[in-house]
């Protein structure tokens, strides 16, 4: 036999499994947005918040101190790690998240490694945090 | 003539990358390195297995035992880190297992080039196997010799003639392979399979495949039963020396507000391994926007994923302090989100290629039973890796992290040829284009591969 009617042959296996992984995979989209749509996904600010009192076993406080942090449209979170304080600024989009991280540096006198973008999101710290505090807020970024 | 020229090229690349990674990368770096080091030194120097506290006292030593004398031989040579020879010995051993993969596929698909260039290209690119093989662990050794067995157990059933030497060197093969790791025992499992389902599929060659069959079953049992003897009586498990996790019954509680948070971290993945949404969830969208440990919660088929084509845990483009790698940053998980997205359409088609020749072997198992050890090893493998995440959670999903496949990987590869050459052959315009995607994203792969 060929290896061309071999292939034939095999043809049928094949698509029949392309068919099976692909329905598979819808399951998995479906099931995921039917799982959403029933648990809806708790906010940036809620899943940080809950990821830093949960998995790390910080203290968490929300709510803005000071003026900038107030205008933030995705909530404030307060913590401190390692005796680093920061305060975690949730914006809906990046745009917000850089104006709101210049606003930042603006009254701080300047860029500084204490203020950082991510995203959405704006860490403002107390001092230049170590790696080990950037990677536990890295950790509950979402 | 050009599916020759691009197979040599490909080994070449993987064997440059692997001996660049197993001196650029630090001895120091991989998954538990510390404990599989001190294990090899331990060995060569008291010539004796490391006790429980003192790192993987459950993993048989054969590893060690050559990784041991690779770091004797670099003491000997002065190197200012001798364990980048056991590394070196892991590169190695990944160049044999491309070449035994070819050896496969040649067996399997004799006019098939095409297959074979792409199955060995997946197999070079896919970064489980390029981190793991860059690292001090005994898991490339594991997959050489799995990669082995499948090739001899391919043959003795495509010849059809079963001579007691090629069963011999098989029982061999196995047997050894249950002494590098426990994951040895599911390859035993899948060759037993394959002969087994031979032996019955097959009314014509009954008699000398059922002794095959028994000769390997003997050595496969009897090879490795001291070790298993010597765990079993040393240790609570002859297989994987510990305990796994209590049943849920004798767990404690996890309510999060009645335990310390260190505690609860703990005790609520113990609490998730029984729930079979841990085992279905996707993870998405995090498997592809977050897709490393912290931000990705740890279920089953994420980790595996996230694990198999970027680094979920942190061990080889991020994390762990003192390491010369960056931690997490938003360039690194743009890094690992890309990695993800490039191993979404290759995962797509290996696992096609594997079901279809998984049902390709057993429903035409009098025709194609040859088949059967590839197509079987994934599908073992992943059954193996499921048990292992489920009796021995971990918290952080170390138990279920895709090194735990790279047994099967080679096989997963020829999946993936089967699948991508099978639709070249249907559909020729698809499946160029298909090639031209995959083609990009192997290369994104292999850089991310490069330590």
């Amino acid at each position: 036999m060929t290896e061309a009617s071999e292939q034939l042959r095999e043809w049928p296996f094949l698509r029949a499994a392309l068919v099976a992984v692909a329905a598979l995979l819808l399951v998995e989209l479906v099931g995921t947005a039917v799982d959403r749509h029933l648990n809806p996904t708790p906010s940036a600010l809620a899943r940080t918040v809950k990821c830093l009192r949960n998995e790390k076993g910080l203290p968490v406080e929300t709510g803005a101190l000071d003026p900038i942090g107030k205008t933030a449209d995705g909530g404030v979170a307060r913590t401190r790690i390692e005796t680093n304080g920061i305060t975690i600024v949730i914006s809906s989009n990046t745009s917000k998240a850089k104006k709101l991280a210049g606003y930042y540096e603006t009254v701080n006198g300047g860029p500084t490694d204490a203020i950082g973008l991510w995203g959405h999101d704006v860490f403002v710290w107390e001092r230049s945090p170590s790696p080990t505090q950037k990677q536990t807020m890295y950790d509950c970024h979402y | 003539m050009v599916a020759i020229w691009l197979t040599v090229a490909l080994v070449a690349v993987l064997g440059v990358v692997s001996v660049h990674n197993a001196f650029s990368y630090p001895a120091a770096g991989g998954y538990d390195a510390a404990e599989h080091i001190s294990y090899a030194h331990t060995l060569v120097e008291h010539w004796r297995i490391p006790k429980r506290g003192q790192g993987d006292y459950y993993t048989p030593p054969g590893y060690y035992l050559l990784a041991g004398g690779a770091i004797k031989l670099g003491e000997a040579l002065r190197l200012s880190s001798p364990e980048h020879l056991g590394q070196l010995l892991n590169g190695l051993l990944a160049v044999g297992t491309a070449l035994l993969l070819i050896g496969i596929v040649r067996v399997l698909f004799p006019g098939r080039p095409w297959l074979r260039v792409l199955a060995l290209g997946a197999f070079v690119m896919i970064p489980v196997a390029l981190k793991t093989d860059a690292m001090f662990h005994p898991q490339p050794l594991e997959m050489f010799l799995a990669t082995l067995a499948v090739v001899l157990v391919t043959r003795l059933i495509r010849d059809g003639r079963y001579p007691w030497w090629n069963a011999l060197a098989l029982g061999l093969t196995v047997g050894v392979a249950q002494l590098v790791r426990s994951a040895g025992l599911w390859v035993f499992a899948a060759v037993f399979l394959a002969l087994a389902v031979t032996v019955v599929a097959r009314p014509g060659v009954r008699r000398p495949a059922g002794k095959a069959l028994a000769i390997v079953t003997v050595l496969g049992v009897l090879l490795p039963l001291p070790w298993y003897i010597y765990l079993g009586t040393t240790y609570e498990n002859p297989v994987l020396g510990r305990r796994g996790a209590p049943p849920p019954a004798q767990r404690a509680p996890a309510t999060r507000g009645a335990v310390s948070p260190e505690l609860a971290s703990l005790v609520v993945p113990l609490a998730l391994a029984q729930s079979l949404s841990y085992y279905t969830s996707g993870g998405l969208p995090e498997s592809f926007t977050h897709p490393y440990r912290g931000a990705l919660p740890p279920r089953f088929l994420p980790v595996l994923y996230t694990e198999t084509w970027g680094d979920y845990l942190g061990s080889w483009s991020w994390g762990a302090v003192g390491m010369p790698r960056p931690q997490m940053s938003p360039s690194v998980n743009r890094r690992l989100a890309l990695q993800s997205l490039v191993g979404a359409v290759p995962t797509f088609l290996a696992l096609a290629g594997c079901l279809s020749l998984l049902a390709l072997g057993l429903i035409r198992a009098r025709e194609r039973a040859e088949l059967l050890a590839v197509a079987l090893m994934p599908a073992v493998a992943l059954a193996a890796v499921f048990y292992y995440a489920s009796h021995y959670p971990s918290p952080d999903g170390d138990t279920m992290k895709g090194m735990f496949l790279l047994p099967a990987i080679p096989c997963v590869a020829i999946g993936f040829g089967f699948a991508v050459d099978g639709i070249r052959a249907r559909a020729p315009r698809l499946g160029f284009a298909l090639i031209g995607l995959l083609l990009l994203c192997g290369v994104v792969s292999l850089a991310y591969g490069i330590a």
